[in-house]
């Protein structure tokens, strides 16, 4: 019996994790986190009980307690998003995003405001530092930098 | 006191070197470099006289012991003096010479940016000459070889910027080290077989100390016969190349691109001689192989016909010279094939520094008086926009001339009788040996070199300074005579060649001075005949007599009428040689050079070019984990705590 | 009593499996949040069951009240009328099933198969006290705990965590008030309100 009450914590956690995984409302990406802890708590009740012990119930309640500061912290932040955007979609907050040649592929159809990131073809580096020729004195003369081939040209 | 004025001949220029080039690198000193430098050359030539008087040269002279370099087990290395005959005959022409072209040197390179560059190097030239001609070990020698050529290069390339002078040098260089690889080799061979046959507790560098290659020769000549042939050969190579012989002549002409002193010192009287000073110092082991002296007397004669005729069609004043030089040279190394035979070597080492002697005082005469005609004529030295300037150059003529007769050997002025003596060795070996055809035919070789050189002389001479006064735009205000700076070192030039023959020869006095050399048979007197001064006055007349007609207005050049006009015009293109090796051997190394180079750009850099791209790929790979978006972290978070679960509960089976 | 507690048991749980379902299933926010609360009442029924009085209650009180209510009024403030284009589609239905699967079953079978001290965990025999229970001198032991028996235990073994998790909820509170503040109307009040 005590076997029913560990898997209902399981699969509520379960449901917890799929519902994450799955939604792009972020409300609701919220509510099932608060799902998955509730799974949890059961679970320590469960095992409170089964050691005769007051500590699992303790534990439940402590993370009652900080699911609901974590809600509410997580509102307002939803709220703050939600204020600069419009949307509660998840995928618009991508500022995150590694730079990448292809378009993003879960981007809807409005656009979060973006850093800028200069976007450059992969084999060259930008303005990585060159060495000047040798025996040639930089402040006296210096060096002019090919563009296309990012090389020193001749000698000032 | 002997000890501290041999040591004050190479250290007293090395000192002025290393102030002048401190002097050069603050900046200052472009009045005042000049004057370390006279005034070590001048201790120099000092020491160097006065050491020729107190020496007892007989045998191996003495061994001054310097510095010892290093002494780790048996690695012995010191530097040591050897003063005996050769070495202060050399030493003595080498100093007294270099100290008068320091001193006409100022007055020529005065107001250049570089004068405290020009002496620094300069003074250093003479430094590593000095410790060349001094050095008691082969080794040693190679090194200031090493140096003196590092120096030619330095002030050949003196204007670096003239894209002419730069290549100049760079050819001088590079001529000079192909000669001497083949001459390490033979040091290096020399060395092994030294140290095969010679006592194991000997230190090793000093195994090519001269006493000890010479003491172990006989041990070396019967248990390696063919290996000392190769020494011998790879030694003639290193100084074929450093004294310009055929077939490595071709630097020293473009060597003229430098200031006019450095060819009067360097490339007439002392770098090139070193070759032959070589040899007279290895002459112990050359008799051993007496057909690499042959192939040394035939390189020369080749050398000395082929310079002198290539001289004859020549505009450039200074490149007369240089060829000039390059045919004495073939001279001097004609002498020493003499050795040949055994007995005959320390005649033919007494004829080759003989002449020697007396050419590096004509020849470093006539390259001043051609300095000051380019003073003059405003850096201009084309033969063919001048002309007649003997009235613009009074004092110049005159000591021009006096070289000029010299070297055409004109009776009783010295090269006269050094010619001669070298002209009547090769007679006196004509007649008595096996190889009696081939020393004939090196002696009409240097008969036919002796008319050459008295045309081409002359020619040079007649075409400058008589004729029509022609006086180029270039020489602007500068075309009168030089001041007197420039002209007493030329005097003192002057009295060297007209008077110095007469000194030595007749009196006996070198005779006496080189009569022991060690490891050598005694020197023989030979029986002087008339014949050879008798033709070769003949020569220098009838040589006299030519120039003086071609610079009739009728006269059409050296071409023999239409005939030879081919002749001429490869005559005036140096014989094609500068041509030739740019085709056979210039060409193919660049492609090599090039196809090695893209060998490298390819496949070396390429390889790991595309080795890098593998860290990219893999990185652009893992950058698509970093999307951005939430779900897909969260998701990737669930699939690495599934991944830990998995390894944790089932990891340990 | 065995038969009707197992019957209670298999209720509850039903109950609580359904309305999570429906939580992942329903399109609609609102009604997800809704079965939320179904899942969490059905699930305070097990905390019963489980002889956690005072754990349900504080669960159906804080949870499915203050939080969901929380959750409605923030779902009512930011959704729209219709249903917008990211509640429509799930995003990466099967990968996320996967895992969530593979997941649970990890969890289902180590809760099944684990075991302390010999003891297998899921072993559902009457509570003894371990040798590492706390021993409660005043309760005996055979009977089941009691909310008195749970508030002198957090109040002096946990007494720590109770002050601190009172601290976090202070904390979260000013936290939400100063994140979720609009500051363009309050700044031109202070400005306005200062002389």
């Amino acid at each position: 019996m005590m076997k029913i009450y560990l898997f209902m914590g399981a699969l509520i956690f379960g449901c917890g994790v799929f519902g994450f995984l799955t939604r792009r409302n972020l409300i609701l990406m919220f509510l099932s986190l608060e799902l998955m802890l509730f799974g949890v708590s059961l679970n320590f009740i469960a095992f409170g009980n089964q050691n005769g012990n007051l500590g699992g119930q303790t534990f439940a309640i402590l993370i009652l307690t900080v699911a609901a500061c974590e809600a509410a912290l997580a509102l307002a932040l939803i709220v703050t998003l939600y204020r600069s955007c419009g949307s509660l979609d998840v995928n618009i907050w991508q500022s995150l995003r590694e730079r990448d040649d292809s378009k993003s592929d879960t981007q809807s159809a409005s656009t979060a405001p973006t850093d800028d990131s200069d976007h450059q073809s992969e084999d060259s580096y930008g303005d990585l530092p060159k060495l000047t020729p040798a025996g040639h004195d930089p402040l006296r003369f210096p060096v002019q930098v090919d563009s296309q081939r990012h090389e020193p040209v001749g000698l000032a | 006191m002997d000890y501290y004025l041999a040591w004050l001949i190479p250290l007293a220029p090395l000192t002025a070197a290393a102030l002048c080039a401190v002097m050069s690198l603050m900046g200052t000193g472009k009045q005042t470099a000049h004057i370390p430098v006279w005034i070590a050359l001048t201790i120099s030539a000092i020491s160097s006289l006065l050491l020729l008087g107190r020496i007892d040269v007989n045998d191996t002279g003495s061994i001054f012991g310097g510095y010892s370099w290093l002494e780790i087990g048996r690695l012995r290395v010191a530097l040591s003096l050897q003063l005996d005959a050769i070495s202060l005959v050399q030493i003595t022409v080498v100093t007294c010479v270099s100290a008068l072209v320091a001193f006409y040197a100022r007055g020529y390179m005065k107001g250049d940016p570089g004068f405290a560059r020009f002496f620094a190097v300069f003074s250093g030239f003479v430094a590593s000459m000095a410790m060349l001609v001094l050095a008691n070990n082969l080794l040693v020698l190679y090194a200031f070889w090493e140096g003196v050529g590092l120096c030619s290069y330095l002030l050949i390339g003196y204007w670096y910027q003239r894209p002419a002078a730069a290549k100049a040098a760079t050819k001088a260089f590079l001529v000079n080290r192909i000669a001497d690889c083949g001459f390490l080799v033979g040091i290096l061979l020399l060395w092994r077989v030294v140290g095969s046959v010679a006592d194991p507790s000997e230190g090793t560098i000093s195994r090519l100390d001269f006493d000890v290659i010479f003491n172990s020769l006989p041990s070396i000549a019967a248990q390696y016969p063919t290996t000392l042939t190769l020494i011998a050969c790879c030694l003639l190579m290193g100084a074929i190349g450093k004294s310009a012989q055929f077939p490595l002549h071709v630097w020293l002409p473009d060597a003229m691109e430098g200031p006019t002193p450095v060819s009067a010192l360097i490339h007439a009287a002392t770098m090139v001689t070193a070759g032959v000073y070589l040899l007279c110092r290895m002459s112990p082991l050359l008799i051993l192989v007496p057909d690499v002296l042959m192939m040394a007397g035939w390189i020369g004669g080749i050398t000395a016909l082929l310079a002198a005729l290539i001289a004859l069609y020549q505009h450039d004043l200074k490149r007369v010279l240089a060829y000039s030089t390059v045919s004495q040279l073939g001279y001097m190394f004609m002498a020493l094939s003499c050795g040949a035979n055994k007995e005959m070597m320390s005649a033919a080492i007494m004829a080759a520094l003989f002449h020697v002697a007396t050419h590096a005082f004509f020849k470093a005469l006539l390259f001043l008086g051609a300095g000051n005609v380019m003073h003059a004529m405003g850096d201009e030295i084309d033969m063919r926009n001048f002309g007649g300037l003997r009235r613009v150059l009074p004092v110049t003529h005159v000591l021009f001339a006096i070289g000029a007769a010299a070297l055409a050997g004109v009776p009783l002025l010295s090269g006269f009788w050094s010619k001669d003596g070298i002209l009547a060795l090769l007679t006196q070996m004509s007649h008595d040996e096996a190889r009696g055809g081939s020393f004939s035919v090196l002696l009409w070789t240097g008969y036919a070199t002796a008319l050459l050189t008295a045309i081409y002389t002359f020619r040079a001479f007649f075409r400058t300074f008589y004729g029509v006064e022609v006086i180029p735009k270039s020489a602007g205000s500068h075309a009168h005579e030089m001041p007197v700076g420039m002209i007493w070192p030329l005097v003192i030039l002057a009295f060297g060649a007209a008077f110095l023959g007469l000194g030595l020869a007749p009196t006996g006095l070198l005779f006496g001075y080189l009569e022991h050399i060690a490891f050598l048979s005694l020197l023989q007197e030979e029986p002087h005949g008339w014949s050879v001064p008798l033709i070769s006055g003949c020569l220098c007349l009838l040589g006299f007599v030519a120039a003086w007609l071609s610079t009739r207005p009728s006269w059409k050049g050296f071409s023999l009428g239409g005939v030879g006009r081919p002749f001429a015009t490869a005559g005036a293109n140096r014989f094609y040689f500068d041509e030739m090796y740019a085709f056979l051997i210039v060409r193919p190394v660049e492609w090599i050079a090039s196809l090695l180079a893209e060998i490298d750009d390819v496949m070396v850099d390429g390889f790991w070019k595309r080795i890098t791209r593998i860290p990219n790929a893999a990185g652009k790979l893992v950058r698509k984990t970093q999307s951005g978006v939430l779900s897909n972290y969260a998701g990737w978070m669930t699939f690495g705590v599934i991944a830990l679960l998995v390894v944790v509960l089932w990891g340990n089976g | 009593m065995d038969s009707f507690e197992l019957i209670l048991i298999v209720a509850f749980s039903a109950l609580s499996l359904i309305a999570a379902i429906g939580f992942i299933t329903f399109r609609q926010p609102v009604h997800a949040a809704l079965s939320f609360a179904v899942t969490v009442l059905a699930g305070s029924g097990l905390y019963l069951l489980l002889d956690a009085p005072y754990a349900a209650v504080a669960t159906v009180i804080v949870y499915a009240g203050a939080t969901i209510i929380i959750f409605l009024f923030a779902l009512m403030f930011a959704q729209r009328s219709t249903l917008q284009v990211y509640d429509e589609k799930k995003a990466n239905p099967i990968l996320s099933g996967i895992a969530a699967i593979s997941l649970t079953t990890i969890l289902i079978y180590v809760l099944s198969t684990a075991s302390v001290g010999g003891k297998l965990l899921s072993d559902g025999s009457s509570p003894v006290p371990t040798a590492d229970a706390v021993a409660d001198p005043v309760v005996d032991a055979t009977s089941a705990p009691r909310v008195a028996d749970l508030g002198r235990v957090m109040y002096t073994q946990y007494l720590w965590a109770i002050e601190l998790a009172g601290a976090i909820l202070l904390v979260a509170t000013l936290g939400a008030i100063h994140i979720a503040r609009d500051d363009s109307q309050a700044d031109a009040a202070v400005e306005n309100a200062l002389p």
